[in-house]
């Protein structure tokens, strides 16, 4: 029952007690691993029961409800030092998280979905969710990744509402536009049945864990930069691995050095903090088989600055290309390739199980990491992407066979970058990247059947935003655009310099003009320049 | 020679002591303030001089402002929504506190306002809140309501479960048991039968083809008895306008205007008593012509955006505050006259008549 009267001293006694029973300092003692008898591990029984006791199925209240991937038990114990008062040493919440994932976490198939959210991928345009009530009310504030990585049960889903209500009371007036406590019963109905709590492939994969020791070949690519290959070799300490890895653009740029320190969280999701140079790169990978390893990385104080990366296991017995150059051949040409990969000189013609109407003509082993070709094909080959299947060679990737360049897009399609740099906040650069596309068999543009070429170097440019507008140009303060299409925002605070706006925010458009296959092509894309990520926990 | 120093200074020492105050304060016998919500205080202005009269501390931002009657006293919301200040404002002087988080048998109740106001005699304080209890290891969600508060005795008296999306309480003029309600749409309450009805539907009018209201009250105005807010339409033909809608406080009815423009987002405005002209701004600042729904004049705030707008008590001049820390008099054709800088940035200002 409640008490009407308004005592606040006994309130603020409440408080104190709450905070005080949350804060129990439990021992450093290192944790072991969990048993049928303990509630998730030693760590959490520790830390949590101060305020999360056995509920009467046997569960440790709302901990044993949810799964979530490391990045969100992060923040749940950052929020719960940050409001709740529980205080707990680095070496704990490390622990904490550790323990969360490997016993509360998201099975491989869960996680690839949101792996965008995981990395933070900048200017992402995440698709809309599928439920109407959760587009309305869930995305006006942060991305769908944020629930979408978690499981919950029904009860759970409920108890997330009651949490958005009494911690940000305010949501129904700046969701006024809609009935917020109607949407959200709506939402949870639908999160309630396909983020269930209980799933197959989580029962499948639990307890099982990856042991990515050895060495490893890398392929990547860095907007503005291009494609690059390397090597890796990763050696484990105790629960964590240590990483010398060297990547080399094939554009012809020096050889990079990384050294990182890592871990597996979940047995599969392997997060690495590298130094290179004066830079911090965080790693945000899984591994998905014994032999494979995929993920995202970028500069901890620019998470514009990132690129995609996929590790091979180095093996001596099979041929196996991992990464062609190009990987879109022209119909009624002689493409001129060159393979990447492990083992090239044991590959053979036969090996390379080509579509009709594409031939190799000519093979030649440059070492036994590469090999170029020459591949001719027909004029009335199909215009289509395949792969290639090779006997006893792996081919990764996808390939092309296309008629014309037609067109370009640029990614990201919508550019938000943000100040930064001079103060606490860190800059948020983009990679702008040209692509090259086909229309495919129908001929037409932005159709299904479109066909992606790949990256083309381009001339970059910004236009004002509007284009026209009289009075109006923000870009000399907004920021500038690179020879190579990377965008470098201003610094954030008062510029002033700038009427009125007074900071170094706005918008443009950017323009990549391009020649392919002989081809004069141009592309605009919007772009803007906004204040620092301040609220960086809400994306 | 003597005799004639004198019978002039008998004649004109009356005029300087008028020239003081303002014609409409004299013939009221009125002391005009503004009361801006600060951060950490509330700010007192004179506007005759303009000064800052006094910085009334307490505890976070200031957000609702509502005063009885005879503008003596004021009940002002801060500590993060969760404390109703009760202040004299004569003394510019704290005499009354109401913390609204309690206990439950399980946890605290936390309660938060969103619409405030004191009874014209000042004896209750009125508040819509919205309440979560925090459990131990969880959080619960209780109705929202609206509650009755003797200010003496800080003894919640009575109250009703009130629609989500409630901001802003005032009562009717000299009508002591009729508050009005906003929130999506608007409601009346009853206080003899503490009952809560529907008034007129705004996010949900009777008839869609007149447009779908949606405003946010956080600058409510209604001093001069007329409330007034920038309000947006969307017809369900897709068309979105922006305007005004205003309430006569004393007959309840609610009239709007659409401007002849594209909409650019305005915050606040007022009307005055008589219906002529309309004042709003945010990024800009509009003078509307209501007869005729144009907007007459057009202006830009000095130093940057600007949420809040009001006239001085005689209607002689607009008065500007809200987000930076500035107040600004004006004239009526939107001419900056007179800038005075205060000591936090800000929400918004009423102006209030203080009998004397």
């Amino acid at each position: 029952m409640i008490k009407q009267k308004f005592l606040s001293v006994a309130a603020a006694v409440g408080v104190a007690l709450i905070v005080s029973a949350c804060a129990e300092n439990p021992s450093t003692e290192t944790n072991e691993k969990a048993t049928s008898a303990v509630h998730v591990s030693q760590q959490v029984e520790k830390s949590c029961m101060g305020c999360h006791a056995v509920d009467q199925g046997g569960k440790l209240e709302r901990i044993e409800s949810v799964r979530k991937s490391p990045e969100g038990w992060s923040q749940t114990i950052a929020r719960m030092e940050r409001t709740h008062g529980l205080t707990i040493t680095d070496e704990e919440r490390e622990q904490l998280i550790t323990d969360l994932s490997r016993e509360r976490g998201l099975a491989p198939e869960e996680a690839e979905k949101v792996q965008y959210w995981l990395a933070n991928k900048p200017s992402y345009a995440e698709p809309d969710p599928k439920n109407e009530s959760v587009a309305q009310s869930c995305i006006n504030c942060h991305a769908a990744g944020r629930f979408e990585a978690q499981r919950r049960t029904e009860e759970e889903w409920k108890n997330l509402k009651d949490f958005h209500l009494v911690s940000y009371p305010s949501i129904y007036l700046n969701h006024r536009h809609m009935d917020w406590p109607q949407e959200a019963d709506k939402a949870i109905e639908y999160l309630a049945k396909n983020y269930g709590v209980e799933s197959k492939v989580w029962d499948q994969w639990k307890g099982n864990e990856y042991d990515v020791s050895g060495k490893w070949k890398v392929v990547g690519f860095q907007g503005t930069k291009g494609f690059y290959l390397g090597e890796s070799e990763f050696t484990k300490a105790d629960d964590r691995y240590s990483e010398k890895k060297s990547v080399k653009f094939l554009t012809g740029q020096e050889t990079k050095q990384l050294n990182g320190d890592m871990k597996i969280y979940t047995g599969y999701m392997l997060r690495s903090h590298y130094k290179q140079n004066d830079h911090k790169i965080n790693g945000f990978y899984n591994v998905t088989s014994e032999n494979l390893i995929k993920g995202d990385w970028s500069y901890k104080e620019d998470l514009g600055i990132s690129g995609e990366e996929t590790y091979y296991k180095v093996q001596t017995e099979n041929p196996e290309i991992i990464h062609s150059e190009p990987r879109a051949w022209r119909k009624g040409s002689v493409n001129k390739v060159t393979f990447y990969g492990m083992n090239l000189n044991k590959l053979e013609e036969k090996d390379l199980n080509l579509p009709k109407g594409v031939e190799l003509t000519k093979l030649t082993a440059v070492s036994d990491e590469q090999l170029t070709a020459e591949v001719k094909v027909d004029k009335k080959a199909e215009s289509h992407m395949f792969v290639i299947n090779g006997g006893q060679a792996a081919v990764h990737g996808k390939f092309t066979v296309y008629d014309q360049a037609d067109y370009l897009k640029i990614e990201p399609s919508y550019g938000v970058s943000r100040m930064g740099g001079a103060g606490p906040m860190d800059k948020m650069s983009i990679q702008y990247v040209a692509y090259a596309y086909s229309h495919g068999k129908d001929g037409k543009k932005e159709t299904e059947d479109d066909l992606k070429l790949g990256p083309v170097p381009a001339e970059w440019s910004l236009l004002p935003y509007p284009e026209g507008a009289e009075g109006r140009d923000d870009r000399p303060y907004i920021g500038k655009i690179a020879a190579d299409g990377l965008y470098t925002p201003s610094v954030e605070g008062v510029n002033e310099e700038r009427e009125f706006v007074q900071e170094n925010v706005g918008s443009a458009t950017v323009v990549a003009k391009a020649k392919v296959d002989g081809k004069e092509l141009t592309v605009k894309s919007h772009h803007i320049t906004t204040v620092p990520d301040y609220v960086n926990n809400i994306h | 020679m003597i005799r004639r120093l004198v019978q002039l200074f008998i004649f004109v020492f009356p005029l300087l002591i008028l020239s003081a105050v303002p014609a409409g304060a004299a013939a009221e016998k009125y002391t005009e303030r503004v009361f801006i919500s600060g951060y950490g205080q509330i700010i007192v202005v004179d506007p005759a001089a303009p000064k800052i009269a006094a910085s009334i501390k307490v505890k976070g931002p200031v957000r609702d402002m509502s005063f009885t009657d005879d503008g003596k006293t004021g009940l002002f919301l801060a500590n993060d929504r969760k404390s109703l200040y009760v202040v004299d404002t004569v003394q510019n002087k704290i005499v009354n506190e109401v913390n609204l988080e309690a206990r439950t048998d399980q946890g605290l109740l936390d309660r938060r306002v969103w619409g405030s106001a004191i009874s014209p005699d000042g004896k209750k304080a009125y508040a819509f809140v919205t309440q979560g209890e925090k459990r131990r290891s969880s959080f619960k969600v209780h109705p929202s309501k609206i509650i009755e508060i003797d200010l003496k005795s800080k003894e919640e008296l009575r109250s009703v479960e009130a629609p989500y999306g409630t901001h802003v309480l005032q009562f009717k003029q000299n009508d002591a048991n009729t508050l009005f309600v906003w929130g999506y749409d608007l409601f009346e309450l009853d206080l003899k039968k503490m009952k809560l009805t529907l008034r007129q539907g705004i996010k949900h009018p009777k008839n869609e083809k007149d447009g779908i209201g949606n405003y946010l009250m956080l600058f409510p105005r209604g001093e001069n008895g007329m409330n007034s807010i920038p309000l947006m339409k969307e017809y369900p033909d897709g068309r979105v306008t922006e305007g005004i809608m205003w309430m006569n406080r004393e007959s309840g009815t609610i009239k709007t205007l659409e401007y002849d423009r594209e909409p650019v987002g305005m915050f606040s405005a007022v009307v005055d008593k008589e219906e002529n002209y309309a004042y709003t701004t945010l990024n800009k600042w509009y003078k509307v012509d209501i007869k005729s729904q144009k907007i007459v004049k057009e202006s830009v705030p000095p130093n940057g955006s600007l949420y809040g707008v009001n006239l001085s008590a005689d209607e002689e001049k607009v008065y500007y505050s809200g987000a930076g820390n500035e107040f600004i008099i004006a004239n009526k054709e939107l001419e900056v006259e007179k800038q005075l800088v205060l000591p936090t940035d800000t929400l918004d200002l009423k102006v209030v008549k203080i009998e004397q």
